[in-house]
């Protein structure tokens, strides 16, 4: 893939990606709306201090090359965005929580996934510090509903705002900033399932002595939903949990002691899948065999991969998880 | 994953189309067709069959995967030649060339549905017949959707076999086609499609015949052997015998015997296609013209309004949920413009678009942008 020239007039390299090629070739090529992206821009290069003055501030990023066009794989990850307002100063991010119960904690900052076999997580939170010692949250075991999750947040994250209700209402709900469901795209060669909140999910600190009420049940979501761009890729589209973490004067415990989101929250996720049933052949294939995991008896097969995770207000997040497997 | 924000594309305002005509100059340098690539008649970028039906040439040695096919040639003599009345050597394949072009070409004519015979006018009166020929057969590589009217030319060597492109009188034939206009005056059009008559000069009287004529879409050029036939000033009707042909169109040398050269008519009867072919590439100094891609476009028209696309969910946007362009909430919200995708109703990515440098995009503008699709 190589950079487009731009030392003369703006030009346009336009190309019909592989699904368009696919739906030309049924009869089916209809284009009836677009989207703008920004993929390659790096908005740390915005100097708003820059000493020549305003007309400077954009000046490395209108200098960023542009990658010519490509049909496989081809996708906006990060798209503009509309927004009524704008006088917005401030956008939601998505984080990590690993402060509730039963928030899944990354390990070497991967997600491990066990595959259920009864004995590989077991192997595996032995490994990493035991029942006791923090190893039930190192270990994701696939297919469970109730246990160890993924647990993410969005919101403002900044200490700038306090997350109290009132600005919660402020700054996230009057903005349309909530995000009501989030898109997880997970590889459909490994996943089946995505299992996300359920209707009756808490996140939720209690008034008066700030603990965290967080109840975390989960469900099947079938990925079904073509992903875009993608390969092998599809997307389910799972319900949000309403992030009722607030912040109150006379609370005992603080509420960032619960939320991993310093600001006015909008929604929490938790997440954890259903694997296929996956052999060596699979694991030979798109991962590696015969591996060590310190701590761990025996030696393990593993297949790494990304979920891929969008809110509603469009904040993303990459999941490394690794599928992992007792031999 | 699909994006955030999207906007509609109106087929009743945003949605144009458009036809268009590429030309490229193709200059064939003859030297590429004999005794650039290994030694005359067996060069490398040459391919014989077994069949010895026709002759094909390559810009590079065929054997290689770089090879492009530029054009393939052969020799066709019709029926009614006065030399399917003799011994020629495979007279069957030759005939059945002719025909094979010709049934393609032109068609049929008559109540017995006899194939037309290639004219050296437009007229398709039966008069004027090229009975014996040489066809060039262009690739659609060069071609491509059709060779431009007006500018085809073809330089022939009418010398000696030793220089056929010396420095007598006539001795190099530029044929063209003078009167083909690309309105469609100075052509004819028959089932092949549209042809037009190649003279040895730029400015022929309008009842004048010439030397073979050009088929444009087909990319088919059918020479007369009348060229060769009596030099520079022989008739441009096939000679009703050998008389007046110049000798050396074609020379060959068989194994203990001492070198034999044949006049064109000669050639015909004796040389194989493939020899004949080889005489013929010997006599070609060069062939130029201008190709015709024709391009049907869709162009789109993204417009993007000034209160629309000018946040980003770019992960770089913010910095702890504080948008990084704006030093106070009331400046004016900017984003950056690299990528156009084009979605149909299903959020499906059909086309995407790149901008050659970053595009501001604010409140206090609007784009559009202007996506053409080429097929």
């Amino acid at each position: 893939m190589a950079l487009l020239d731009n030392s003369g007039d703006i030009i346009l390299d336009c190309v019909l990606t592989e699904v368009g090629r696919k739906r030309m070739a049924r009869g089916q090529f209809n284009i009836n709306k677009f989207a703008l992206g920004d993929d390659e821009i790096n908005y740390q290069l915005y100097d708003k201090n820059h000493k020549s003055g305003s007309a400077y501030y954009d000046l490395e990023i209108l200098q960023t090359p542009v990658f010519q066009a490509t049909t496989q794989n081809a996708t906006i990850n990060y798209g503009l965005v509309s927004y009524g307002n704008p006088n917005l100063f401030y956008m939601p991010s998505i984080v990590r929580n690993t402060k509730v119960p039963n928030s899944m904690m990354p390990k070497t900052k991967i997600y491990y996934l066990a595959i259920n076999d009864g004995v590989t997580s077991l192997a595996l939170t032995t490994a990493f510090g035991g029942a006791t010692g923090g190893g039930l949250r190192r270990v994701l075991k696939a297919g469970q509903r109730n246990g160890t999750a993924i647990v993410l947040e969005t919101g403002l994250n900044t200490a700038e705002i306090a997350g109290t209700s009132t600005n919660r209402s402020k700054y996230i709900k009057s903005q349309g900033l909530m995000d009501t469901s989030f898109n997880i795209a997970v590889d459909q060669r490994y996943f089946t399932n995505i299992l996300g909140p359920t209707p009756g999910c808490v996140f939720d600190n209690s008034g008066g002595s700030g603990e965290a009420v967080i109840k975390l049940i989960l469900s099947n979501n079938i990925p079904a939903i073509s992903s875009g761009g993608r390969k092998n890729y599809s997307v389910a589209r799972v319900r949000s949990i309403n992030n009722n973490v607030l912040r109150r004067q006379n609370d005992k415990i603080p509420d960032t002691d619960t939320s991993a989101i310093a600001g006015p929250r909008a929604a929490a996720l938790a997440l954890n899948f259903d694997v296929k049933l996956l052999t060596t052949d699979d694991f030979k294939r798109y991962g590696k065999t015969g591996q060590t995991v310190a701590g761990a008896a025996g030696t393990y097969q593993y297949i790494d991969t990304t979920v891929y995770v969008e809110g509603s207000s469009g904040v993303t997040e990459q999941l490394p998880i690794r599928i992992i497997k007792q031999e | 994953m699909p994006v955030k924000s999207f906007e509609p594309i109106n087929p009743g305002t945003d949605i144009t189309t458009t036809r268009t005509f590429l030309h490229e100059v193709l200059p064939l340098t003859g030297a590429i067709l004999s005794g650039t690539y290994g030694t005359f008649p067996n060069d490398t970028n040459i391919k014989n069959y077994t069949h010895g039906m026709f002759q094909s040439v390559y810009d590079y040695a065929y054997l290689s995967s770089s090879a492009n096919h530029i054009f393939d040639v052969t020799a066709g003599i019709a029926n009614s030649s006065q030399l399917s009345g003799t011994t020629v050597t495979q007279m069957k394949k030759k005939t059945n060339m002719y025909n094979e072009f010709a049934q393609v070409l032109l068609g049929y004519t008559g109540s017995n549905n006899a194939v037309r015979v290639f004219e050296n006018d437009l007229k398709l009166d039966q008069k004027g017949a090229m009975r014996d020929v040489f066809v060039i057969s262009l690739s659609r590589l060069l071609i491509k959707d059709e060779i431009k009217k007006g500018t085809f030319k073809i330089a022939l060597g009418t010398g000696s076999w030793s220089d056929p492109f010396g420095t007598g009188s006539n001795r190099v034939k530029t044929l063209q086609d003078s009167l083909a206009k690309v309105n469609g005056d100075g052509i004819n059009n028959a089932d092949g499609g549209d042809y037009g008559v190649l003279y040895d000069k730029s400015n022929p009287g309008p009842n004048e015949s010439g030397y073979g004529v050009v088929f444009y879409q087909a990319g088919i050029v059918v020479l007369s052997s009348s060229i060769w036939q009596g030099g520079a000033s022989g008739s441009k009707a096939p000679g009703a015998t050998a008389q007046g042909q110049r000798a050396g169109f074609y020379k060959i040398t068989r194994a203990g015997a001492s070198a034999t050269k044949y006049n064109v008519r000669q050639c015909l009867q004796t040389a194989s296609i493939s020899g004949a072919m080889d005489a013929l590439r010997h006599r070609i100094q060069n062939i130029s013209f201008n190709n015709t891609t024709e391009i049907n476009s869709t162009i789109y028209f993204c417009r993007a309004p000034t209160s629309k696309f000018n946040y980003s969910s770019n992960p770089t946007y913010v910095t702890g949920s504080k948008i990084r362009v704006k030093n106070i909430s009331s400046d004016n919200p900017v984003a950056y413009v690299t990528t156009v995708g084009l979605y149909n109703s299903q959020n499906e990515l059909m086309a995407v678009a790149k901008l050659s440098e970053p595009l501001k995009k604010s409140i206090d503008n609007e784009l559009t942008i202007r996506v053409r699709l080429d097929y």
